[in-house]
């Protein structure tokens, strides 16, 4: 049976994992190598990392720590943050990531996942939605870490991205990120429903009972978590080990 | 199964492992995985020099049309037809298990390599493609037993057994098409998405192909790797 994943997400910024409540507040959490390393000791699934603050410059920055990754971590990684041309992607996947991870840039240019799926296949280009409630069962798409409402209605962008080619769906939820309380089921769910492409829930967990939760209340693939895990408030051992016990299908 | 295999005991083997390179996305992952268990592959596009490796692998993932184009630009099929067809050992990786078989159904219009009768196809039943994730593998092909069971249990093949592979030890998969062999006898090991059985090795003499990554399944796919390097004369 195809297990459900725990994917640690590594926040980017300047060589250093850092992740902030709300994308604020900034702290430093750590090498990446060394957590990608110590993650992969502990079970993960997959990993990503996204880069926050990718400018031209630290472009450079994220291909080393991809190359690094990739020479002592034998998990497929998922790379993101501010890619914006196949080039870009053929950069990354060649430093030895095996998918993308692209938002904004997306939305710009949606042929941006058309081409990528078209060079890399689709099981390479993960669409990443930062989804916040409107009203009653609406979601709108922001970007810009949150920061700008792009007007588009998350269920119709999501569909509209898996028939261009997005092999997979990262969903965050900006009603929950932050919050510690759990992740967003009903958006989840609601985005599961609409696409037939794995699912990515992230944004809320603060506990191990919500991760167990969004996979049995949803039918998601795959759980992402940050904060939680990077200052070692629970660890993918105790996740699993709950998942089991609650019949959930885990590696 | 996290601290299981904590050390790595590194091969260090002087074996010439031609890695078959025309551009495939996972060709360095491979490498680098074959790297980590210290063991110095080739990449190669040069015939002669696949010619006289002593194990060849041949990695790939996109599209099988893409695949099949990049390798017939690169002037490679006799010699991935003829490697696969020879008594050296063969190790096909995702799509460069796809290739060897006639046709896809991704691609119609562009032939395979034909090494085996028979297509790739799509997954009918499963409600979400691709398949995306870690999944188990049950052997078919024991000869003492008709009932599938988990890779590693007792496996009659070095190549694949890897002593540290165990029962319910998952590979990972990214894929939305697999084969289907005309001749059901070098499926290998099979497993199941959704309710849908699909082959996920086959095995025929010294050549092995599997829809999984080994090079990404962390310390399973490691150990499988070893393995093969293992069954290398």
């Amino acid at each position: 049976m195809l297990a459900k994943r725990i994917i640690p997400c590594l926040d980017i910024k300047d060589g250093r994992v850092v992740k902030g409540t709300k994308f604020l507040n900034l702290k430093d959490a750590g090498d990446p190598v060394e957590l990608a390393k110590y993650y992969n000791e502990q079970g993960a699934d997959e990993l990503c990392f996204l880069d926050i603050t990718a400018s031209h410059e630290e472009r450079k920055t994220i291909i080393e720590i991809v190359e690094a990754v990739a020479k002592q971590v034998f998990i497929p990684f998922t790379v993101g943050g501010g890619i914006s041309t196949v080039d870009q992607m053929k950069d990354i996947l060649r430093a030895g990531a095996d998918k993308i991870t692209i938002n904004t840039s997306a939305i710009k240019n949606p042929d941006l996942i058309k081409e990528g799926a078209r060079a890399f296949g689709s099981q390479c280009i993960v669409l990443a939605i930062d989804a916040k409630k409107e009203k009653a069962a609406k979601w709108k798409v922001y970007i810009k870490g949150g920061r700008e409402n792009t007007g588009l209605d998350v269920i119709e962008w999501a569909k509209k991205a898996v028939s261009l080619g997005a092999g997979e769906i990262l969903l965050t939820s900006m009603d929950a990120d932050g919050t510690k309380e759990g992740y967003d089921i009903e958006l989840t769910k609601a985005v599961v429903d609409a696409v037939n492409v794995p699912v990515i829930a992230s944004g809320g967990a603060g506990k191990i009972e919500h991760v167990t939760e969004v996979f049995k209340k949803t039918n998601c693939d795959a759980a992402l978590l940050a904060s939680i895990l990077h200052y070692k408030d629970v660890s993918i051992k105790q996740i699993k080990e709950l998942m089991k016990k609650e019949m959930v299908a885990v590696r | 199964m996290f601290a299981r295999f904590t050390n790595h005991e590194k091969h260090n083997v002087k074996k010439n492992i031609a890695l078959i390179d025309f551009g495939a996305g996972n060709l360095y992952s491979v490498h680098k995985a074959l790297e980590f268990i210290g063991v110095n592959s080739k990449i190669t596009k040069d015939p002669s020099e696949i010619e006289k490796s002593d194990a060849v692998v041949f990695p790939g993932v996109g599209a099988f049309g893409a695949v099949m184009s990049s390798i017939k630009k690169n002037n490679l099929q006799e010699i991935i037809i003829k490697s696969a067809k020879s008594k050296k050992p063969f190790l096909g990786i995702c799509v460069g298990m796809q290739v060897l078989f006639e046709m896809s159904e991704e691609n119609p219009e562009e032939k395979g390599l034909s090494v085996f009768k028979g297509k790739v196809v799509k997954f009918k039943k499963a409600k979400k493609i691709p398949h995306i994730g870690w999944n188990e593998i049950y052997l078919t092909a024991r000869s003492d037993s008709d009932e599938a069971v988990p890779i590693g249990i007792a496996s009659p093949e070095p190549a694949l057994s890897g002593a540290n592979v165990a029962r319910n030890d998952k590979f990972y998969f990214v894929h939305s098409y697999y084969v289907s062999p005309e001749d059901k006898s070098i499926i290998y090991g099979e497993t199941d998405y959704d309710g849908e059985k699909f082959t996920s090795i086959i095995k025929k003499d010294n050549l092995t192909a599997v829809q999984f990554h080994p090079e990404k399944s962390g310390e399973v796919g490691l150990e499988l790797l070893k393995s093969f390097v293992g069954s290398i004369g």
